[in-house]
Formats: structure tokens, C-alpha cells, sequence
């Protein structure tokens, strides 16, 4: 048998092409195994979980971040589905909605996450067909607050906002961040509430005429470059981020504020969701890992949260956004997250229409 | 024949990419536009009816305050972009120094690379309300909360793009000009603003027009400039069809603002290619 030089290299590269695309193959295999891709919050959100899952070497965590709020990547999910590439993601309640909508969610149970018969089962979040969709880890609130060397009076009621000494100092978040929760307040201080937002949208036509909005703010970053840079020093957002600008700067926060102020607090709460027909095993392996106990306390010590688990010790510095059940019927508001969900298109048009144009 | 069929298969991979990455892509969108979107769901229902709808709504006149607010900005920032880049190309197209034509092109190439955020951001911090010129704005009396003082600060973040790529265009055609035709009129008795006026500017009316396309372009598809400096109170076309893709999925409306604007921005071309036809004639 003879054979020619080319035709040797020939098969020498096909054979060193097969062996290294079997090599290859084995090693995503091995990969699959326990690499697991989810997207997180940045800033303290994402530090901290990423020194959390250093703790812990069963599942390998390829990290992406958000853009803009947790609605935003949604629709990148539906332009990839049934291949997202993503197992493990973030969201909170106003996401969970759309994703039970969707039906995306791998299905929770007790089996496959054994810490979650420690949080508390008003936080789950059921799809059409009654699965578990959410893996609750965080107990937060949206909160408004401000600073108070930068405010040149005290704020005591919601209709201080208009006061013309205010001009250009609230930072406004945009009906899409927060589920216009920011409006719903107005609404509930005007005698409507989330299906009646008529009494809002007037309120908010006052405030957008009155030029004391400085910046209408599209992402969480916004709130915190707008209002550290002093560019305003009014905004409403999540209870963490405002207890962090409250490490630097003088700040009230007005969680725990009478009803009749108008200042109403929403609570809410933040985790995973399993996204279906990734490396669900070792999502849900690593998601009841974060939220034992022990791992769920210290991450949100970190982020200056209230821990899903009941288990979990609470640390003092997020008492502005811990509520006994006294102060939860004093302060809180519980809105219908499925149903202003759906209200986002409706709402983000209008202010298109009536409330930008003011600005 | 063979040479024309040669040619024709050498076009085909160019033809081939075109129409995979640009036509059918916007074909794409122009089918989801007439699509219907229920509230809460991630873009449009599958299977259901056609419709109109998300052109209708477009119609309100708030919506063509968007799209006038959007052209009138871009449009200005091509006209000063111009104004500002011809006496600059002009002098890098006719300098006799070859290392001075060099120099100049490959910094303002390299001006081009330097990152949106970064010019956004050098921008707010030096106009923005709390930026370093803040203080004399206030002794100047100027609000910079107002309105027309955003409209501001997003003009120059647009002229940040349009004006060095106004030069680079205007360099090629100035250097495209026979300078005698202007010496000849200079020769004749023309002074030389009336030679300037008469003969160079009428003769680089094609790259004129070409860099105030370009830079029109580039302000009208604006997306971080009106987002960071517009402090989410402006907002450019651009910034609407992200908030109905990205925060409330709304790809049918979407689609359908981005096929308006398309048709419009089209329409500016044929305007724009029409008048500079005339001048030209002219």
C-alpha cells in the first residue's frame, strides 16, 4: 500500500480534526454538567452573590449582568426561546408575571429546592397551570427618600413635591422601572389605587408642569448617578439602594410614613426563576444553596435587604424596610403585580402622550 | 455575455449579504408591525389578526412633536456641523504641507474612535445642572433646567459626531475640485468671498449635501446622546422604539415607528438628492 505525502497530511489533519472536535465535545459535556449561565444585578447585587457562589463548588456560575430593569431582558429571552442561555435568572414581581405569561418557568417544588419550605408561601408566584415559577431570596420595598442637606425644607406630604423650591431636584422614575408604582402612590393618596389611576395621572401632570423634575430616570443607575451626583436629591426606588446612598449621604428615608402623608411604602421580593430546557438540576442545586439559611442572610446583610428565609437573622441597618405586622397595615401597600404588569403598555404610552411633553 | 455573467456572479455574495442582513431583516419588521400586541405579553401574538392599529396611534399629534423634535435637532446639528466643517476642510484639502493634511485627518479619525459614553458623559459633566460650567451658568442667568437649555447640551453632543465627520467627507470633495476654476475667477476680477461663494461652494454642493445626509443620519438614529443628556425628558424616535422593544415589548409598535422613520428619513434623501441636483443645474 502506497500512499502519496498530501494524501498522509490529508488524513493526519482529519484525524487531529476529529480527535480535537471529540475533545471538544467531551469538554462542553463535562461543562454541562455544572456550569450553569445566570444573569444578576450589578453593583453590590452582583459582588455579593458572586463571593456567595465562591463558598460553594458544585455549580459553576458563567455571570451575566442586567440591562436596565429586570423587564428588559425579557424580550431578548423571547427572541432566543427555546434556547435562551440562560438558566438562572433574577427578577422580582413584576417580572414573574410575564414569565408565568410566557410559561418559561421550570416548574419549583419542594424536591428539587428543599430550602424553600422556608420562605414564606405568599411569595410564590403561581403560573396558569399552578407551578411554583419564582425562588423568592430577597424581602425588599420601593421607598421615596431624599437628601436632606440638598432639600431646603423638611418634607412631610406628597404635595410638597410641587413646592417651587424643589425646581429641577426629583429624580422621577419612568412608569416602566418600578411597575409605576411611583404613580400608584399618588393614586392611593388621591383616592384611587392601581385600577384607578386617574387621580395619578392628573397629580402628574401638576408635577411635570410645575419643572420641579429634573431627570426622568430609566434604570436604577440613573436614580444613583442623578441623585450622589447632585444633580437632583428627590427619588423614589428599591429600600437597598436607598439605605446605600444613605451610607454617604444625610438621608431621610420615608418608609414608615402616615397614610395621610401620601408617602406609601410597596414591599416586594426579588429571586430566581429557572428558565426551562437549560441546566435546570444545577440551577435549582445552586438556588437552594443561596437561599439556606446562613447563605441568605449574609447576602442580604450585604445588600442592605430583608432575607427571604425565615430562618435567616436580619441585620438592623435594613430596619426602614422591615415591617412587623402592625406596620405593615400602617405603611405598606401590596399592589396587584399581575395586573399592573399588563398596564405597562398602556401607561408608558400615556406618559408619552401627557406627561413627557410637559417636562 | 460571459463577462456579464462573470460579473454578475462576483456581485452575487455581495447581493447575497445584503439581502440576508438588511433586507430581510427589515421585512421582518415591516411584518411585525402589522401585528397585534396584547398587553403583559412579550411581543406579538402568534396566529393573531393583522392590523393597523400601531400606525394609527402615530397619528396623534404628540407623536409628530417626537418626530419634529427629532429632525429639527438633527437637522440643525448637519447645518452647523457644515458650517463649521467647510473652512476647516477646506484649509487640511488645500494645505501645501503634505504632513500637516496627515496629522490632521489622523486626529480627527482618531476622534471618531474616542466612545459615545465618553463624550456623553465629558459633556454632562461640564454643561450637565451640577457640571463644572454650572456656576457660570447661573451668573449668566441661564436656567439649566429649562427645556431649551437640554435642547442645548443635546445639540452639542451631536455636533460631537457630525462635525468631524462633515470634515472628513468635505476634505474629499474640495480636493476633487480643480483649484483653478477659483483662480480663474479670482483672474477675472472676482473677489475672494465672491469666488468662494460662486464658484467653490456651487461646486462642492454633491459633498455638502453627502456630509449633511451623513451627519443627519447619525443625529436622527441619536440613541445614548438624547438618553443621557435629554435627563429622559427629550426624547428621540430612537429612544421610543427602545422603550417599546426593550421595557414594555411591544415589538408591533416598535416596528411601526421604526418603519415611519425609515419612510421619513427616505423622503429627506429624495428631498435633499432633488435639491442638490437643482443647485447643481443651477
Amino acid at each position: 500500500m502506497s500512499s502519496s505525502r498530501r494524501e498522509f497530511l490529508k488524513s493526519a489533519a482529519s484525524a487531529a480534526a476529529l480527535g480535537t472536535g471529540m475533545s471538544l465535545a467531551g469538554a462542553v459535556g463535562a461543562r454541562a454538567d455544572e456550569t450553569i449561565t445566570a444573569v444578576e444585578w450589578g453593583g453590590n447585587y452582583g459582588n455579593e452573590m458572586k463571593k456567595l457562589a465562591a463558598k460553594q463548588a458544585d455549580v459553576k456560575i458563567n455571570w451575566q449582568l442586567h440591562a436596565g430593569g429586570a423587564l428588559a431582558i425579557l424580550p431578548k429571552i423571547k427572541a432566543t426561546w427555546p434556547r435562551p442561555g440562560i438558566d438562572l435568572l433574577t427578577g422580582w414581581d413584576a417580572s414573574w408575571q410575564a414569565i408565568a405569561r410566557e410559561g418559561w418557568a421550570e416548574a419549583v417544588t419542594l424536591d428539587k429546592v428543599p430550602n424553600l419550605a422556608d420562605i414564606p408561601q405568599k411569595l410564590l408566584v403561581k403560573d396558569g397551570a399552578g407551578n411554583i415559577v419564582n425562588i423568592p431570596r430577597t424581602i425588599t420595598a420601593l421607598i421615596w427618600f431624599y437628601l436632606e442637606d440638598r432639600v431646603p425644607f423638611q418634607i412631610t406630604k406628597i404635595e410638597d413635591l410641587l413646592d417651587p423650591r424643589l425646581k429641577g431636584k426629583i429624580c422621577f422614575p419612568v412608569p416602566t422601572l418600578g411597575n409605576n408604582l411611583q404613580m400608584v402612590t399618588m393614586a392611593l393618596h388621591k383616592g384611587g389605587d392601581e385600577r384607578n389611576m386617574e387621580p395619578a395621572w392628573e397629580f402628574m401632570k401638576a408635577l411635570a408642569r410645575s419643572g420641579n423634575i429634573g431627570r426622568v430616570a430609566t434604570s436604577d443607575t440613573d436614580i444613583t448617578s442623578s441623585i450622589t451626583s447632585g444633580e437632583t436629591c428627590i427619588g423614589m426606588r428599591s429600600g437597598p439602594g436607598a439605605i446605600d446612598v444613605g451610607r454617604k449621604f444625610k438621608t431621610r428615608v420615608l418608609s414608615k410614613m402616615d397614610k395621610t402623608s401620601g408617602f406609601r411604602t410597596f414591599v416586594l421580593q426579588e429571586g430566581w426563576c429557572v428558565l426551562k430546557g437549560g441546566h435546570t438540576d444545577a440551577a435549582f442545586k445552586f438556588a437552594n444553596f443561596a437561599i439556606s439559611p446562613e447563605a441568605n442572610a449574609e447576602f442580604n446583610q450585604a445588600i442592605h435587604a430583608v432575607p427571604a428565609n425565615m430562618k435567616s437573622k436580619i441585620s438592623d441597618e435594613t430596619k426602614p424596610i422591615a415591617f412587623s405586622n402592625e406596620e405593615m397595615e400602617k405603611y405598606v401597600y401590596i399592589p396587584d403585580f399581575a395586573y399592573l404588569s399588563s398596564q405597562l403598555d398602556t401607561w408608558m404610552k400615556r406618559w408619552e402622550q401627557e406627561i413627557a411633553p410637559l417636562l | 455575455m460571459t463577462a456579464a455573467r462573470s460579473k454578475l456572479m462576483l456581485l452575487l455574495p455581495a447581493v447575497a449579504v445584503f439581502v440576508l442582513f438588511l433586507v430581510f431583516p427589515i421585512l421582518m419588521v415591516l411584518n411585525e408591525s402589522f401585528h397585534t400586541f396584547e398587553p403583559g405579553r412579550i411581543g406579538s401574538v402568534e396566529g393573531g389578526p393583522l392590523t393597523l392599529a400601531n400606525y394609527e396611534e402615530l397619528f396623534q399629534p404628540v407623536y409628530a412633536q417626537y418626530f419634529a423634535q427629532t429632525y429639527v435637532l438633527a437637522i440643525c446639528s448637519s447645518a452647523i456641523s457644515i458650517i463649521f466643517a467647510f473652512p476647516i476642510a477646506y484649509c487640511i484639502a488645500r494645505t501645501e504641507f503634505a504632513w500637516i493634511q496627515k496629522a490632521s485627518i489622523s486626529a480627527i479619525v482618531g476622534l471618531m474612535f474616542l466612545s459615545s459614553l465618553v463624550r456623553v458623559y465629558a459633556l454632562e459633566l461640564t454643561f450637565g445642572s451640577v457640571g463644572v460650567l454650572a456656576p457660570l451658568m447661573s451668573i449668566m442667568d441661564i436656567n439649566t433646567n429649562s427645556r431649551l437649555y437640554i435642547n442645548f447640551v443635546i445639540l452639542a453632543g451631536l455636533l460631537q459626531y457630525s462635525i468631524p465627520m462633515s470634515i472628513l467627507i468635505l476634505i474629499g470633495a474640495i480636493k476633487n475640485l480643480n483649484p483653478r476654476l477659483t483662480e480663474a475667477a479670482l483672474s477675472l476680477g472676482a473677489s475672494a468671498l465672491a469666488a468662494h461663494i460662486t464658484v467653490t461652494i456651487p461646486l462642492s454642493i454633491r459633498g455638502i449635501v453627502s456630509a449633511f445626509l451623513v451627519s443627519m443620519t447619525l443625529g436622527v438614529s441619536a440613541f445614548v446622546i438624547p438618553l443621557i443628556l435629554g435627563r429622559g425628558r427629550i426624547l428621540f424616535i430612537s429612544n421610543l422604539i427602545y422603550s417599546r422593544f426593550s421595557e414594555i415589548a411591544n415589538y408591533p409598535s416598535g416596528a411601526a415607528i421604526s418603519i415611519v422613520m425609515m419612510v421619513l428619513a427616505l423622503l429627506l434623501i429624495l428631498v435633499m438628492s432633488r435639491l442638490a441636483t437643482s443647485l447643481e443645474r443651477a
